[in-house]
């Protein structure tokens, strides 16, 4: 262990610490935002990502989507998984949040996959709480697998959610 | 015949053979007392449940002990059962769950036999519970340890993979393809993972790590421990929980033929039979997160759910032959019908080498209110009765009721009792007829109630809708 006496830190060190610390505040903050694009890079940078629910569908009942791992850039080859839940899609730490799954990756290094979720169970759970169906998210969050994992070059590209029943799809392909 | 055609494929006489001889038997004749013995199928427990010096765990060392000393040309060896796993596992489609039962099933069996313990029934981790790999799978020198693996002994699944929260709603979704994955038209082709796979069994391989994260995970002894949790979850999903599986033909027909048996022979499964093993071959301790458990269900369920309500294919039957409808007879008083069948019809099933069978369809049998007989079937011996011995040549086979007593004694009078089909398969006892020359141009089938031994069956009756004698192709 180094028992060195710790040095005063510089003011540019400081500066740097404190520029930083704002980039990575500013981006937790722009991931906890519903997000409407096609696809979403999660990282260490930005774990987390939020989807607004397909609210006529939810009406209906139709609550499975399917997630799709679009490209994974692991050069550490860290093992993840990705958390998914429904949550509040304020962000606020006091809001409920309630479990779906999660998107393991089996055999470990794997570039892809697709994963379907019902988040009826779940939307349930929470409107039984109070909490609306307008402000309910499904919320992904990038997880290491062991604590000593270094993930830090780990980049995983998810598809946004389809929203779909496996009998609204096309059979498999031949 | 609603059950029994939608049971029924062509499959399933050969691929009974899973069952094991007597509970094959029971369904397509031949044994008597296969209630208790079904009732009694090894129970497969929470490995926490078990102390480290308990017979299960050390048969389970000793079998895999005996399995890595085996000679690499025996398909039993350890690493030849991996690369069974590594060469043939689907995953990321809806045969991830029937193909690891098979083969679950197969391995307990190898086990049972290499251990010598005749009682033996694979344990299962449940790590919503005990999220730690279990103690026993630790120490080197012990079999069950694995020294690749990523993880110690104190370390702990994350709950957002195997917490009660997360299982518990995995098992909430009543979607077959969300739970189990998605249909695909080839073993091995990768659609989309079900919530199942996803989240426990992709997650759990992944952290312990080392050989379990890849495709020769088996050789970890706590892959089958670990998969015999999913098998768990899959029972109370199914059938404490009364979700169908699919009854998607593609889905039930494919036969998986990469296994051995316990004496290493090969053996052809098809995934539809592999949704009969927990009425058959074994059960569980509990292990949902909220599970109750519930004997009048898990009895009633696996006989009514899985059989009633299985496959869709059915016995490509090419001729029918009506014999009687609707009977009511006392018990102790045989029922005998007769069926012109040419003789030629019956000699060509006898020559095809096991492709076609003649088999007695029993059709509409109301679930007596106190099961306490059960019915043998005769051929050509219209003198048998309840003395009649089952070494008899005529002798076909039998069929029994699996009923919950008490849901029968709760029923109120004059209720519609539930009603049951049975198959019995009469080749055999035709060969050894015509083997003998007491095979002539009709066939008499003779019904014969019978009392189990020390019950009391007076005043019972036995009722049936329809009786038929049928030529199908079984291969």
């Amino acid at each position: 262990m180094n028992r060195s006496r710790p040095q005063p830190p510089s003011s540019a060190l400081l500066l740097a610490v404190a520029l930083c610390s704002g980039f990575v505040v500013l981006a937790a903050a722009r991931q906890e935002q519903p997000d409407h694009s096609r696809e979403v890079t999660l990282s260490r940078q930005a774990p987390t990502a939020s989807f607004p629910l397909d609210e006529q569908r939810m009406k209906q009942g139709k609550t499975i989507v399917a997630l799709e791992l679009k490209k994974v850039d692991n050069p550490s080859h860290a093992e993840y998984s990705i958390e998914v839940t429904l949550a509040g899609c304020n962000g606020a730490a006091s809001s409920r949040q309630a479990p779906v799954g999660s998107l393991g990756v089996y055999p470990t290094g794997q570039e892809g996959g697709r994963y379907a979720l019902d988040l009826g169970p779940a939307l349930k759970q929470l409107l039984a709480l109070g909490q609306t169906l307008r402000n309910t998210c499904l919320k992904m969050q990038l997880k290491p697998m062991r604590a000593a994992t270094d993930w830090k070059r780990l980049r995983v590209t998810v598809s946004s959610p389809q929203w779909s029943d496996p009998g609204e799809e096309a059979p498999p392909p031949k | 015949m609603a059950w029994i055609d939608s049971l029924s494929r062509r499959d399933f006489l050969k691929g009974a053979s899973a069952f094991g001889v007597m509970n094959a038997a029971m369904w397509l004749g031949g044994c008597e007392g296969c209630q208790q013995q079904i009732a009694n199928r090894p129970t497969r427990r929470n490995i926490a449940n078990l102390a480290a010096n308990d017979p299960v765990i050390q048969a389970y060392k000793d079998a895999v002990h005996a399995m890595q000393m085996l000679p690499t040309n025996d398909p039993r060896n350890w690493t030849n059962q991996a690369s069974i796993h590594q060469n043939h596992c689907p995953h990321q489609n809806w045969w991830f769950l029937p193909w690891h039962r098979a083969y679950l099933l197969y391995f307990e069996r190898i086990c049972r036999k290499l251990s010598g313990y005749k009682d033996f029934a694979l344990p299962y981790w449940n790590w919503t519970t005990s999220p730690a790999i279990p103690s026993v799978f630790w120490g080197d020198g012990n079999p069950l340890f694995d020294s690749t693996r990523f993880i110690g002994p104190s370390d702990l699944a994350d709950p957002s993979w195997v917490g009660a929260p997360v299982i518990e709603s995995i098992l909430s979704t009543n979607n077959f393809y969300v739970f189990a994955s998605y249909p695909a038209t080839t073993q091995r082709q990768g659609t989309t993972y079900g919530q199942l796979e996803s989240t426990p069994h992709n997650n759990i391989h992944g952290w312990v790590g080392g050989d379990m994260g890849a495709f020769m995970s088996p050789l970890d002894p706590v892959f089958w421990c670990h998969h015999n949790m999913l098998d768990c979850l899959w029972v109370e999903w199914n059938i404490n929980r009364n979700n169908p599986n699919t009854n998607d033909a593609t889905w039930l027909g494919l036969h998986f033929t990469e296994f051995c048996d316990e004496n290493g022979q090969p053996v052809d499964v098809t995934a539809g039979i592999t949704t009969l093993f927990p009425a058959f071959n074994y059960q569980f301790e509990p292990c949902g997160p909220t599970h109750t458990q519930n004997l009048k269900l898990q009895q009633r369920a696996a006989l009514e759910a899985y059989l009633k309500q299985g496959a869709p294919v059915r016995l490509d039957f090419t001729q029918r032959v009506e014999l009687k409808r609707t009977i009511t007879a006392p018990i102790g008083r045989p029922v005998v019908s007769a069926a012109k069948i040419e003789a030629q019809t019956i000699s060509s099933v006898l020559a095809s080498e096991g492709k076609t069978s003649a088999l007695l369809t029993v059709d509409g049998v109301e679930v007596p209110e106190k099961t306490e007989f059960y019915v043998r079937v005769f051929i050509n011996k219209p003198d048998a009765g309840p003395e009649t011995p089952i070494s008899d040549p005529h002798y076909a086979g039998s069929f029994g009721f699996f009923q919950d007593s008490h849901e029968m004694a709760g029923m109120a009078a004059g209720a519609t009792h539930p009603k049951f089909g049975f198959v019995v398969d009469t080749t055999p006892a035709l060969r050894r007829l015509s083997q003998s020359g007491s095979l002539a141009g009709s066939v008499d089938v003779t019904l014969v109630p019978v009392a189990y031994e020390k019950r009391r069956a007076e005043g019972q009756r036995l009722s049936i809708d329809k009786l038929e004698l049928g030529i199908a192709n079984v291969k």
